[in-house]
């Protein structure tokens, strides 16, 4: 039906210049050529119309709903979320579920090791501090670290962020006696505790044992029960039942701690790659 | 509900962004309101999923909050549009890493997604039928998309579906002039062929004369 018209008399075809064109976006001179064209080949004056029959169709395309509001809560912009978003969080499932789920085991497994460690008061004081300070360092890791990478912008919400980590995390940990230890400065030592820790946690990665070995010493110099040795700045070598125990609550959050670095790595490396 | 346009809209808009800049959630949200209708319809065209989508979307906002205090001395709608764009093109690699990992590759779930809610249709006075072949039509023009090459269909995207200038798509994709143009017209005539192909452009052959002076008039 189209005819094949000579190119010296209509120059070369168009085709790649049509939508150009459409759009405005040709030349001057470019813009006559092309309208030379069309009007005389076939071919192109077909190409162009459709093209243009394309573009309304395009145009007409309406807008599809959104299922539903994508305003911000807190929780979704917490740097804790984000902490453990990075390493843990499969795509459909909600982004902060997996984080409170560890944050409860973690809790449980504190939990667990006060309890079946200590008989006398002090010795729970101690854990209890020691506990408390690995909770709030955990918290405040979690809320130091991306909080500094986030540090260029918002400053009001950075700065709150470290506290507000804590609370949150201690809400969270609001059953236990660890909680209220450190909120009422069951021993002295607790204010010097959660410093040096903040520092720590700062530095240090996801294994529990490093966080927690500065302030064992200055918990375990402060609250010392008649009768036990004195603790040295290392971890406690104090009476056998109360001692294992935590050896083992400890020797098994780090473990944890490790199993989910290595975890979250291959997750990580499976989506990635 | 697509961001601001004339400028006293533009100038309430930027008081919500140096809000947003000094870290009010709040203000950021409502910024959230003005575009997410806009960043979810570009995600949901480039991902063909309405989950997907909604995860892009989501993934976008967190992300401009985040970022929001380096924003400086740009038009928000592309810089908010850059993020989203790069949200959707991530999760399209990774989806595809998937894909070519999985020894199944027959399966794809996406296609059981149904068509998403047109806005349109949230009218209770519109026709049903009228609705259904706009159903239909969209459903046809998100398979062509779907079957251009990532780069050309994210250009058309911007573009004939989101009205977008040249200019401002070139800004977005970090791609020069030259190169949306050549996008444009590729994705153009491919998208051509298949509606084509499929009877929704009418083959010109087909069209009277009158009816071709209403398209080139229109």
């Amino acid at each position: 039906m189209s005819e094949r018209f000579d190119k010296r008399a209509v120059g070369e075809h168009v085709t790649d210049d049509l939508s150009a064109y459409i759009d405005n976006m040709l030349e001057a001179s470019e813009r006559h050529r092309v309208r030379a064209h069309i009007e005389v080949c076939a071919d192109c004056k077909a190409d162009y119309i459709e093209l243009r029959a394309t573009q309304q169709l395009l145009h007409a395309v309406l807008l599809v709903a959104p299922p539903r509001a994508f305003t911000l809560t807190q929780e979704m912009i917490s740097p804790a979320a984000s902490f453990w978003q990075r390493f843990l969080v499969p795509r459909n499932v909600p982004r902060f579920a997996t984080g409170s789920v560890l944050a409860f085991t973690l809790m449980l497994l504190v939990l667990v090791g006060n309890y079946s460690a200590s008989s006398t008061q002090p010795r729970v004081a101690t854990m209890s501090a020691q506990a408390g300070a690995k909770q709030t360092m955990k918290s405040t890791a979690i809320g130091s670290t991306p909080a500094q990478a986030a540090a260029p912008f918002a400053a009001p919400v950075s700065s709150a962020t470290p506290q507000g980590q804590v609370t949150t995390a201690m809400e969270a940990y609001r059953e236990t006696p660890t909680a209220d230890g450190l909120s009422s400065g069951a021993t002295g030592a607790q204010p010097q505790v959660i410093s040096p820790s903040a520092e720590a946690g700062i530095s240090s990665s996801l294994t529990m044992s490093s966080t927690m070995s500065s302030p064992k010493t200055y918990t375990d110099g402060q609250a010392i029960t008649p009768g036990e040795p004195p603790q040295a700045s290392q971890p406690p070598q104090s009476p056998v039942n109360g001692s294992t125990a935590l050896l083992a609550v400890e020797g098994l959050l780090a473990l944890l701690g490790v199993a989910m670095a290595a975890a979250a790595f291959v997750a990580k490396r499976g989506i990635r790659d | 509900m697509l961001g601001a346009t004339d400028s006293r809209e533009q100038e309430e808009e930027g008081r919500y962004i140096q809000a947003a800049r000094q870290g009010d959630l709040a203000a950021f949200n409502w910024l959230v309101l003005r575009y997410q209708t806009r960043v979810y319809n570009l995600c949901y065209r480039m991902l063909s999923d309405p989950d997907a989508a909604a995860d892009a979307t989501q993934e976008t906002f967190i992300s401009g909050f985040r970022a929001i205090g380096r924003f400086k001395g740009e038009q928000f709608r592309a810089w908010l549009m850059r993020i989203a764009t790069n949200a959707s093109l991530d999760m399209l690699r990774s989806r595809k890493r998937r894909q070519s990992q999985s020894l199944d590759s027959l399966t794809n779930s996406d296609e059981e997604a149904g068509e998403p809610l047109q806005i349109a249709d949230l009218d209770p006075s519109v026709d049903p039928e009228a609705s259904i072949l706009r159903a239909e039509l969209s459903a046809s023009i998100q398979e062509g998309l779907n079957s251009l090459p990532d780069d050309q269909r994210l250009a058309l995207v911007l573009v004939d579906v989101q009205g977008l200038s040249y200019e401002e798509a070139a800004n977005i994709t970090g791609a020069n002039l030259g190169t949306v143009k050549s996008r444009i017209s590729r994705a153009r005539l491919r998208m051509r062929e298949y509606l084509r192909e499929r009877g929704i452009v009418p083959a010109v052959g087909e069209l009277s004369a009158h009816a071709e002076r209403s398209i080139i008039e229109d």
